[in-house]
């Protein structure tokens, strides 16, 4: 493999290297505790939502750059109506997230339509939502409880989005989580291989088979590596679960359907998008539609997990969602990005964010912190764009 | 909108969200069980309003250049669409 080829992988993967070494320097930092099964569980519970919004927000950008301002507020406002859905009024758990999924589907609606149909600058329409569903909520929960919160969830809601897939005791060995973890490297090998003979067979470019062996042989030992240190601390979670689906439904629709390329095709150029025949406006009403039901499955985990509805819930999360997309290198103008870029800018995210808790650091210096990796981000971007002219 | 200017609106969000994590520190110097010097806590207000500015100034750079961009395709259709 000659320098310019190894060049050229190392600024592809630039930020899982930079994950790598940030790991590396909080596995310092903490002696080891970020490594522990406890901090792995953690990492993805505390961070299912940025996993979710992202995925969410991705599309959003793919579109040309747009984004939702409302999310973090619509999460506030939706764990309100669930409170009230399951705690207040005592409906079921399986009827109370179909009236939030329903809420969601209609909020999704009319924010695709005013966006899509009535050309309402998307940072204008979410910035309504923002300013508007905090208040809503907290109204709402005032209404309903002299605390201004609601709590506690039923179990089988908070079993649903936070519990554990074949539970077993802390340390004691989960085979069925290790075995779900050895099946899923194995099927990460065999679409890494079967891709490249589909390229090869088609004619198209694809990586030797050296390089498709290092990427799978990675790509499986970290999931390997991942499911054992979770199968030590009590099983699958149920967070997992929904983040993995999430993921690999979004990886295959913006990959292998072609209603997934034409969102990419939209955000490129617009106008050479509608000239060709895409359904321009139909591509950016499901972007936000879709944007609103992935709120929603989020608003699920993050109440489960807190395990009560509360005025602050959701602070922020639409700027933790934005930075795993810039971070992950979706581009601010539409048209690039991937599912993998997110996850890997969220991973980050949360690695950063588990790292600063579990060296206690002060809450002042962790703003800075992210400040700085947010910063760091745009001015990348920056620089691209220039060196892209 | 053209993607210039999304991409102009994603900066702002961006330059506002420094602003906001400097008001986030100016908010918290009452706190007393903070490590944050008050020197350093000043260092950090300064530079993510210098920060904020900076992408705010940029931000408004993408957008002029995106707009002048739209008024000369916009001449363009129209002198080819008399011809």
């Amino acid at each position: 493999m000659n320098n310019k080829a190894i060049l050229a992988a190392l600024k592809k993967n630039a930020m899982l290297i930079v994950l790598v070494l940030v790991y590396l320097f909080f596995l310092i930092l903490t002696k080891g505790s970020i490594f522990s099964p406890s901090s792995f569980a953690e990492l993805i519970n505390q961070n299912a939502y940025v996993y979710i919004l992202g995925a969410g927000m991705l599309m959003c950008m793919l579109t040309g750059g747009n984004i939702d301002l409302s999310c973090g507020a619509f999460v506030c406002l939706l764990g309100a109506f669930g409170g009230v859905f399951m705690i207040v009024q005592g409906l079921g758990t399986g009827v109370s997230i179909a009236l939030m999924l329903l809420i969601g589907v209609v909020y999704g609606c009319v924010l695709g339509y005013l966006i899509a149909y009535v050309h309402i600058p998307p940072w204008i329409a979410t910035l309504a939502g923002y300013l508007a569903f905090r208040g809503l909520g907290t109204s709402i929960l005032s209404a309903n409880s002299k605390t201004g919160s609601l709590a506690p969830f039923p179990v089988d809601f908070q079993n649903i989005f936070y519990g554990r897939v074949f539970p077993t005791e802390k340390g004691v060995f989960n085979w069925p989580c290790f075995l779900f973890g050895v099946a899923a490297a194995a099927l990460v090998v065999l679409v890494i291989f079967t891709t490249r003979k589909n390229r090869l067979s088609k004619g198209y470019e694809a990586d030797t088979v050296k390089a498709a062996a290092v990427k799978s042989g990675l790509g499986a030992a970290v999931i390997l590596l991942v499911m054992s240190r979770l199968a030590l601390d009590g099983g699958i979670p149920t967070t997992l679960l929904w983040v993995a689906g999430i993921v690999l439904i979004y990886s295959f629709i913006t990959s292998k359907t072609t209603v997934g390329r034409h969102f990419y095709v939209v955000g490129g150029n617009m106008e050479a998008a509608r000239l060709s025949g895409v359904n321009t406006r139909r591509i950016m009403f499901l972007a936000y539609l879709n944007m609103a039901i992935l709120t929603a499955i989020a608003t699920f985990t993050v109440i489960a997990r807190s395990q009560s509805a509360y005025a602050d819930v959701g602070k922020n999360f639409e700027m933790d969602a934005i930075s795993a997309c810039v971070v992950g290198g979706v581009s601010a103008s539409g048209g690039a990005g991937t599912v993998l870029g997110m996850v890997v800018g969220a991973t980050l995210i949360g690695v950063i964010n588990l790292g600063m808790s579990l060296i206690s650091l002060d809450a002042n210096y962790q703003r800075v912190v992210k400040g700085f990796v947010l910063l760091a981000a745009v001015v990348f971007d920056i620089l691209s764009k220039k060196r892209q002219k | 909108m053209n993607s210039g200017k999304t991409r102009a609106t994603l900066l702002g969000v961006v330059a506002a969200y420094m602003f906001y994590l400097a008001y986030q520190l100016f908010e918290s110097r009452a706190d007393t069980d903070t490590t944050m010097t008050p020197a350093a806590r000043i260092l950090f207000i300064a530079f993510f309003v210098l920060a904020g500015i900076a992408v705010a100034v940029y931000t408004v750079h993408v957008w002029r250049h995106s707009s002048e961009q739209e008024e000369e395709q916009k001449t363009k259709d129209d002198e080819n669409s008399l011809k």
